[in-house]
């Protein structure tokens, strides 16, 4: 199964649209990548994750945010040279 | 739109079956594929053995034509393929032994900060953002003075049989152990001797690092107004980035890094205008200048939220990383560049070389450190990436690969510093002191910085690719029409070209790099005009690569401090006591900065006195985890298998041993840090100095009596940790290891796993049938979030 037929199978692309959905196909993994890199993607998953326990209020993006930079501050950042 | 909830479940042949491991719940947590040899696998091997063959022919049999340095990038592809697939499986399957059916450290606690399970094509690139700093960029172009061979050979092999089978198996023995950090690990294997050794060895060669990092630095940004301009810029716009992140926009990563790119573009550009108006002369600072300002904004920057400076600037930092990385490939493959040095010079056999001293064993490794083995990486693949991993068998793909990608950003460098003229490198890399000793009786105190340098390099014993002497030659655009300049008007153009006052004595390998990038770059995009951005892009990313390891460093080395003084007083390790963090932060930065200025106004070149330091100390970091690893291989049971770590160990032991052997005991001035202490005492002694050169005596006394110090105080300390390894080797042995039995404790207990993902790269077709099942079978909330 190659990638695209991959992301067809996934419901990601319709491959009737041709090249277009090709070209969508890459947008999308550009997008997906950067999103996880950057760490955006992290709240969705959060709320997903959060509406498996609908007695509790899950947290706004801001206070999230606020509370993973708390976490942030006191964990060391490894860099090399 | 079908949701894979309600696909079917994938149909698999009884050979797929059979290599699908499952929970006991019968979820597939893994697949072992046996590897398959169709036909047209085997063509693709040995195509890219053959690409590689003759990659390799033309570096090293077809030398006495110039050789046009896409070899290099085809001979390192090639050759890097072929390690993945063969040696570090083999060290998989041997050493290792990953074992799917295992919970990862990241799977187990999953508590949605450092415990994260991350997709492996994520972590990557969090794990290569990591490792890959100025390092990879800097020793090679240093490393050019003996020629292009060395250093390529060195880069590819070094990364294949040493730093990618470090940075591997540390992550991997790290992730088998909670993600321990490589201290805790040192602790655990060598006992408590030997884990404060490696814990006090560390921290003093990061100051030793941080150092030398800042200095190349503030090399690149003295004297320059655009430059100091574009890069002063970026501290504002990682501010502005940080509060639209707290306040306006919370989570719009991706946007904000979008807004905060472009305004670093319109730094770079605005800079030239910044330069050459009223506002230049403001801006034109000394290199002391420049270390106060670092040191304050060390300091800040380590005190300072991280969400208002260190974060949003590493976002800035890594976007650059990439972007950088993949222009300067692209304009590698396009304008394939012809090497303009020879393949070996003189510098490779004495210790005359202007840019630093000492022959080709063992400086040629303590000078290209990082893009072939650095130390400071198995801090990285201990305590942060182990945490993440998801499989165990993604190990591979992320130490091993990681390693190979940094490797190759290091082939690249190279490429751009072989492919300027050799009177214009040797031109930039030679500090004043050696310019003026180099001309001899040619140099004048009235001529120009560019008339002493072409004065210089007439004398220079070194030879050009034909055997002749190197003439300095510069092709540049004056009144619409392409011209060949020579000698000192040609150095001038240069300094034109780029937007700089000058170029001359701009050591410490970001200021070649960078011209050796502008000069690839202009004939992709922009032509001449263009030139001056590009130089000033590629400076700027490698101050952002500097800044960005300046102040993370800081940090790490002051919660180390802080850990170390909380042993005799528990508060220092409350990291969120400010009295106690500014304590700390001001002892590490007050080091560093100490160190820096020595650096800066050492008589004889920071660069050449303190980079051999700086290597020294990198690869004394990667034989002290090298060292801890072997330890874990022999109580593991795998003492057949212990060659694997062995074999670098043993390299980087004789080289960094040779190497400070000789900085401590060599009588030639050129090299050794006591000789010229003595030296240069006898001269002050004998009263014939006056003025500057009298408080030049004094300076070179006091900086090598502290660089052949620390020299000693190195060596000395991994020695000692040597030596408790090979207790703790003599015991496990004795307890059974010599007859293959695992004698090891600190491995966690293994814990079953209920995920799935693939291990490579891609994924393989089968390996994309259990990923579908997975979907449907799985819990999808494994790894979602965090426990509870």
């Amino acid at each position: 199964m190659g990638s695209v037929q991959a992301a067809a199978h996934r419901g990601w692309i319709d491959l009737s649209r041709g090249w277009w959905g090709r070209v969508r196909v890459v947008v999308r993994g550009v997008r997906w990548y950067v999103r996880e890199l950057t760490g955006e993607a992290a709240y969705d998953r959060y709320v997903a994750h959060a509406r498996t326990h609908p007695e509790r209020e899950p947290l706004t993006r801001a206070q999230w945010w606020r509370a993973r930079d708390d976490a942030r501050e006191s964990a060391a950042h490894e860099r090399c040279c | 739109m079908t949701t894979t909830r309600d696909a079917q479940l994938p149909e698999y042949t009884p050979d797929e079956q059979a290599e699908i491991l499952r929970d006991d719940r019968g979820v597939p947590v893994g697949v072992v594929e046996r590897p398959r040899w169709t036909p047209a696998k085997v063509a693709l091997w040995i195509a890219i053995s053959l690409v590689g063959a003759a990659g390799w022919t033309m570096l090293a049999v077809v030398r006495g034509e110039r050789v046009s340095t896409i070899w290099f990038v085809v001979t390192a592809v090639a050759t890097y393929a072929i390690a993945y697939r063969f040696y570090a499986l083999y060290i998989q399957r041997r050493i290792m032994r990953p074992d799917d059916t295992r919970a990862t450290p990241a799977e187990r606690v999953n508590n949605g900060r450092d415990f994260d399970p991350t997709d492996r094509r994520v972590l990557y690139g969090h794990h290569f953002a990591a490792i890959a700093g100025a390092g990879p960029l800097v020793g090679p172009v240093l490393a050019a003075q003996m020629g292009y061979l060395p250093g390529t050979l060195w880069i590819i092999l070094g990364v294949v049989v040493a730093g990618g089978v470090q940075d591997m198996l540390v992550l991997f023995y790290s992730m088998r152990r909670g993600g321990r950090s490589l201290g805790q690990m040192a602790r655990d294997e060598v006992g408590r001797f030997g884990g404060t050794v490696a814990i006090v060895v560390v921290f003093v060669m990061l100051m030793i690092v941080l150092a030398v990092l800042a200095l190349v630095c503030v090399n690149a940004l003295a004297e320059s107004p655009w430059g100091v301009f574009s890069v002063g810029c970026t501290i504002p716009i990682a501010l502005l980035m940080g509060l639209y992140l707290r306040f306006l926009r919370p989570g719009r990563v991706s946007e904000v890094s979008a807004i905060g790119f472009v305004a670093l573009i319109a730094a770079i550009v605005g800079g030239r205008w910044v330069a050459e108006s009223s506002w230049g002369e403001l801006l034109h600072l000394t290199p002391t200048t420049l270390v106060v300002c670092m040191v304050i904004y060390g300091f800040l920057a380590a005190v300072l939220p991280v969400w208002l400076l260190l974060t949003p600037r590493d976002y800035l930092s890594t976007f650059m990383k990439v972007g950088t990385i993949v222009v300067l490939a692209v304009g590698i493959v396009v304008v394939r560049p012809v090497a303009q040095m020879p393949d070996v010079t003189e510098f490779a056999f004495n210790t005359e070389g202007p840019v630093f001293a000492g022959a080709l064993f063992p400086f040629l490794f303590i000078t290209i450190a990082c893009g072939a083995l650095s130390g400071m990486h198995a801090m990285v693949s201990s305590g942060t990436t182990p945490k993440m991993i998801q499989k165990e068998s993604q190990t591979r793909m992320i130490g091993y690969g990681g390693m190979l990608m940094e490797s190759f950003v290091a082939i690249m460098a190279l490429a751009a510093a072989v492919s300027l003229n050799q009177g214009v490198y040797f031109s930039m890399n030679m500090s004043p002191a050696a310019i003026q000793s180099t001309a001899g009786e040619s140099y004048s105190a009235d001529a120009t910085a560019e008339e002493n340098a072409e004065a210089a390099i007439a004398n220079l014993r070194v030879s050009d690719p034909a055997g002749d002497q190197p003439e300095i030659t510069w092709q540049t655009v004056v009144d619409g029409a392409d011209v060949t300049l020579t000698g000192a008007a040609a150095l001038a153009a240069v300094a034109t070209d780029v937007g700089e006052p000058s170029v001359v004595s701009r050591t410490g390998g970001a200021p070649t790099l960078a011209v050796g990038m502008a000069n690839i770059m202009h004939n992709v995009v922009g032509g001449k005009a263009m030139m001056s951005f590009w130089y000033h892009f590629a400076i700027m990313f490698e101050a952002l690569f500097i800044l960005s390891a300046v102040d993370a460093v800081t940090r790490v080395a002051r919660f180390q401090l802080g850990d170390a003084i909380g042993n005799a007083a528990p508060k220092f390790r409350d990291p969120s006591w400010r009295l106690g963090s500014w304590l700390t932060t001001g002892v590490v930065v007050a080091a560093w900065g100490s160190l820096l200025l020595m650096g800066v106004t050492d008589p004889n070149g920071g660069i050449r006195t303190l980079f051999p330091l700086f290597g020294i100390a990198n690869q004394l970091i990667a034989a002290c985890a090298l060292t801890v690893v072997t330890v874990m291989v022999v109580k593991k049971g795998y003492l057949r298998w212990v060659w694997i770590p062995l074999v670098p160990l043993v390299l980087d032991t004789a080289t960094t041993f040779t190497a400070s052997y000789q900085k401590i005991f060599s009588s030639d001035l050129a090299v050794g840090y006591w000789a010229l202490h003595q030296a240069t005492k006898d001269r002050i002694a004998a009263g014939d100095l006056s003025g500057q050169a009298l408080a030049d005596a004094h300076a070179t006394v006091r900086n090598t009596a502290i660089q052949g110090t620390l020299s000693v105080a190195f060596v000395v300390l991994v020695a000692l940790l040597m030596a408790a390894a090979l207790v703790s080797v003599v015991q496990a042995l004795r307890a059974g290891a010599a007859r293959g039995e695992d004698v090891e404790h600190s491995e966690d207990p293994p814990e079953p796993s209920h995920f799935y993902a693939p291990s490579g790269l891609g994924a393989h077709p089968l390996e994309r049938k259990v990923e579908a099942e997975y979907a449907v079978v799985g819990d999808p909330h494994l790894l979602a979030a965090g426990r509870h």
